[in-house]
C-alpha cells in the first residue's frame, strides 16, 4: 500500500471518529425522530434545536423516508408526517423571520416533499382525508407567510402546484386570486419570480390590468365553488373597482356587505363601496358609505383619508384639511385595510395554531 | 419647446395678501389672480436673471399679460412628507434627518414649515410653524418601521394646507413603492391638479439594507421584495412634472442631505409670474403654457389649474 493511500485511510478514520463525536452524526435517524416527538409534545423550540444538528443532506435523507407508503399503523404514520411537515416549516419561518441570513431552504423543501408524499399516501394507502385537508391548509399557511414577506413571485409558483393538487378548492382559488390582486395594488414595480423551491428565476414587470383580470377570474371560480365566501365577494369587488367595472364592483361589494358578520369585513365592504361610488361620480352616496365605515372604526386611517379626498374633490378644501389634520393628529392604531393589503397574511395567525393542533394530536 | 405650467389660483383674498406683502404695484385686483411658479433651465443649469418680458404665457391658448413677482418677497410654506418605512431604518434615516434639517436651515424668517411622516401609517410630527427648534426636535424624533403608504401620504401633504394661497413647496421623499394606500395614483394626481403646491420628489438609487424582524411577527408585512432601484419613479416623476416640480435622486444615502439642500436652493431660483386671465375666464380646467420668447431654455411649470 502506498503512503498516500494510508494517509487517505487515516483521514477517513479521523473524520469518522469526529463524526461520532456528536449525537446527530452518530444516530441521525434517531435524532430526527426525537425532533418529531419533541415537536408533537409541544416543545417546538427544542425540536428545532435538535433538527439544527443535522446537515442539509441528512435532513432531506430523513424526509424522504416518508416517500414509502405506510403498510402498518397508517394513522401513526399520518400523524408523524403532519408533525414533520409543520416542524420543518416552522424552522424555515423562524430563520426567515429573524433575519438570520438566507433561511435554510432545505427545511421548506423537506416540508413540501413530505406534504406531497402525504397526499399520494392518502390516495394509495387509503389514509384519512384529513391528511389532504392538512396539506391544503399547509399550502395556505406557507402562502400567508410569503405574502407577509411580500414574496408574491414565490407564492405564485406554490399556488400553481396547490391548484394541481386541489383543483376545485375554494380557499386555494381565493388565495390564488389574492396572490394576483396584491402586486397590482402596488403603484408600480417588479415581481421576482421563483421556482417551487424558492430560488429566484426571473424578474417580471407588473402589468396591473393583467394581474387584476387573473385575480377576478380566480375569485369568480372560488365563488362558483362556495357562493357564501365573503372574502371572495369582497376581493372580487375591490378588483373590479381596480378594473373600472364599477357596476360589477358595486354588486359584489353589496353582496359582501350583506353576508359579512365580522366588523373588519363590513368596514372594508362599506369603504370599497364608497370608493366605487366616488369613482362613478356619485359623491353623496360615497360620503354616506364613508361615514358608515368611520362609524365602525372611528380611527381607521383608510376611511378618513378617503373622506378627506372626497371633501377635497368636491371643492371643500378647508374641510379636507381639517379632516386630514384630525387624522394625522389621531395617529391611527387600527385599520382593517392594513390587514387587507397583506393578502393571505390576514389568516396566518388563525391557520398556524389549527395546524399545530392537528400535527400534535 | 417643452412647456409645463405651474399655476396658483388666488382670488381677491390672495391678491389682498400680496398687496400687504408689498406687491401692490404688480397686480390688478379686479379679477381672479393667477400666479405661475416656473423654473427655467438650459437642460443642466438653472437660468436666473430673467424678467416678465422674457416669458410668454397662454391660458387656454389665449396670450396673457404677465407681470413678475419677486420670490424673495413672498412668504413660503414648506411641507416635508418623508417616508419612514422599514427600508429607511439605519443609515438612511440618519441622512434623511440631515436632509430635512438642511431645508429648515435655509428657510427665511417669514417662512413656515410642516412635517408629515409616513410608513403604512400617516403621522404629523409638526404642523405649520415658524419655530425652527420645534421642527428640529420633530425631525430628531423620527423613527423608521412598517410598510409604505406613499400615495395616501402625498394626498395628506396636499390636503393638509387647505385653501391657503401662500406659495407652497412640498418636498416628498420616498425610497420605495406604495404597498398600503387606499388611494390610487390617479386619484392623487387629480388632487395635485387642483392644488397649487409645487412638488419636489426625492428618490434614492442605492438599494435599502434588509431590516431583520419585519416579517410575520410584525404588525404588517415587510417591505416588498423588490430589485434594486425600487423607488416609484413613475409616480414621483408624474406628480413632480404635473405640479411644475422635479424628481431628483440621491445616488447614495450620503447624497440625501445635499439633494434636499439642492431642492430649496433651486426653489428660490424660480420665477413667479402673475396675471389676471383675459379672454379665458370660464370655470373648470385651464391649460397653461409657459415658454420663453426669445432665448432657448426649458420651463418647468404647472400644466394648468381649476378655476371656480
Amino acid at each position: 500500500m502506498t503512503r498516500s493511500v494510508w494517509l487517505r485511510l487515516l483521514c477517513c478514520l479521523a473524520l469518522g471518529l469526529a463524526g461520532t463525536a456528536t449525537p446527530a452524526a452518530a444516530q441521525p435517524r434517531a435524532r430526527y425522530d426525537l425532533a418529531i416527538d419533541t415537536y408533537r409534545a409541544g416543545r417546538a423550540e427544542d425540536a428545532g434545536k435538535i433538527l439544527a444538528e443535522l446537515d442539509d443532506v441528512r435532513v432531506m435523507a430523513e424526509a424522504t423516508r416518508f416517500y414509502q407508503t405506510p403498510r402498518d399503523q397508517p394513522d401513526q404514520w399520518l400523524r408523524r408526517a403532519q408533525a414533520a411537515i409543520l416542524l420543518h416549516t416552522e424552522v424555515w419561518f423562524e430563520q426567515g423571520q429573524n433575519g438570520l441570513g438566507r433561511p435554510r431552504v432545505v427545511h421548506f423543501d423537506a416540508a413540501r416533499a413530505i406534504a406531497r408524499a402525504l397526499v399520494r399516501a392518502v390516495k394509495d394507502a387509503g389514509l384519512s382525508e384529513r391528511g389532504r385537508t392538512f396539506v391544503r391548509d399547509w399550502y395556505l399557511l406557507v402562502v400567508a407567510y410569503l405574502h407577509a414577506q411580500a414574496s408574491y413571485g414565490q407564492s405564485r409558483s406554490l399556488l400553481t402546484e396547490a391548484r394541481d393538487m386541489f383543483p376545485r378548492d375554494a380557499l386555494i382559488l381565493l388565495a390564488s386570486g389574492t396572490d394576483r390582486e396584491m402586486p397590482a395594488i402596488w403603484t408600480s414595480g417588479y415581481l421576482q419570480l421563483h421556482d417551487t423551491s424558492g430560488w429566484r428565476t426571473e424578474s417580471q414587470r407588473i402589468n396591473k390590468e393583467r394581474e387584476l383580470s387573473h385575480a377576478a377570474e380566480f375569485f369568480r371560480e372560488a365563488l362558483a365553488v362556495d357562493p357564501l365566501l365573503v372574502e371572495g365577494h369582497l376581493r372580487l369587488g375591490r378588483t373590479l373597482y381596480g378594473l373600472q367595472d364599477l357596476k360589477g364592483a358595486a354588486d359584489s361589494l353589496e353582496t359582501a356587505r350583506k353576508l359579512a358578520k365580522l366588523p373588519p369585513l363590513v368596514y372594508l365592504a362599506t369603504l370599497f363601496l364608497g370608493l366605487t361610488e366616488s369613482a362613478a361620480g356619485r359623491m353623496e352616496e360615497a360620503e354616506r358609505h364613508y361615514k358608515e365605515a368611520i362609524a365602525i372604526y372611528p380611527q381607521a386611517q383608510s376611511a378618513l383619508v378617503a373622506m378627506s379626498e372626497l371633501a377635497y374633490m368636491t371643492g371643500r378644501t378647508d374641510d379636507a384639511a381639517v379632516r386630514m389634520t384630525v387624522l394625522l393628529a389621531a395617529y391611527s392604531k387600527e385599520d382593517p385595510y392594513w390587514t387587507y393589503v397583506t393578502g393571505e397574511r390576514w389568516h396566518f395567525w388563525t391557520r398556524l395554531p389549527l395546524l399545530r393542533l392537528s400535527a400534535r394530536q | 419647446m417643452r412647456t409645463r405650467a405651474a399655476v396658483a389660483v388666488a382670488l381677491m383674498l390672495a391678491a389682498h395678501a400680496l398687496l400687504q406683502a408689498g406687491q401692490s404695484q404688480r397686480f390688478r385686483t379686479q379679477s381672479a389672480l393667477v400666479l405661475i411658479d416656473a423654473l427655467v433651465t438650459d437642460g443642466r443649469r438653472v437660468i436666473t436673471g430673467l424678467g416678465a418680458g422674457d416669458f410668454e404665457v397662454l391660458d387656454n391658448d389665449v396670450p396673457q399679460s404677465v407681470e413678475q413677482v419677486y420670490v424673495e418677497q413672498l412668504p413660503l410654506n414648506v411641507i416635508m412628507v418623508l417616508d419612514t418605512s422599514g427600508s429607511v431604518a439605519g443609515e438612511r434615516l440618519a441622512f434623511l434627518k440631515k436632509g430635512a434639517l438642511a431645508i429648515v436651515d435655509r428657510l427665511r424668517p417669514a417662512d413656515r414649515v410642516a412635517l408629515v411622516s409616513f410608513s403604512h401609517r400617516l403621522d404629523l410630527p409638526s404642523g405649520f410653524t415658524a419655530d425652527r427648534d420645534w421642527v428640529r426636535t420633530a425631525i430628531a424624533s423620527l423613527r423608521a418601521g412598517g410598510s409604505t403608504s406613499l400615495l395616501d401620504a402625498t394626498f395628506a401633504g396636499l390636503a393638509f394646507r387647505g385653501a391657503s394661497s401662500t406659495r407652497t413647496l412640498m418636498v416628498l421623499f420616498s425610497d420605495g413603492v406604495d404597498t398600503g394606500s387606499i388611494l390610487d395614483d390617479e386619484r392623487v394626481l387629480r388632487v395635485a391638479a387642483r392644488s397649487d403646491a409645487t412638488v419636489y420628489a426625492i428618490g434614492v438609487r442605492e438599494s435599502p439594507r434588509l431590516v431583520p424582524g419585519a416579517g410575520v411577527g410584525s404588525r404588517i408585512g415587510a417591505q416588498p421584495n423588490q430589485p434594486a432601484a425600487a423607488t416609484d419613479d413613475r409616480f414621483l416623476g408624474r406628480i413632480a412634472r404635473d405640479t411644475g416640480g422635479r424628481l431628483l435622486h440621491a445616488q447614495q444615502n450620503r447624497d440625501i442631505e445635499t439633494t434636499f439642500a439642492r431642492v430649496i436652493d433651486e426653489f428660490n431660483s424660480r420665477y413667479v409670474l402673475g396675471y389676471s386671465p383675459t379672454g379665458s375666464a370660464a370655470p373648470g380646467w385651464h391649460q397653461v403654457t409657459v415658454r420663453l420668447k426669445k432665448r432657448q431654455g426649458t420651463v418647468l411649470a404647472r400644466r394648468g389649474y381649476f378655476a371656480k
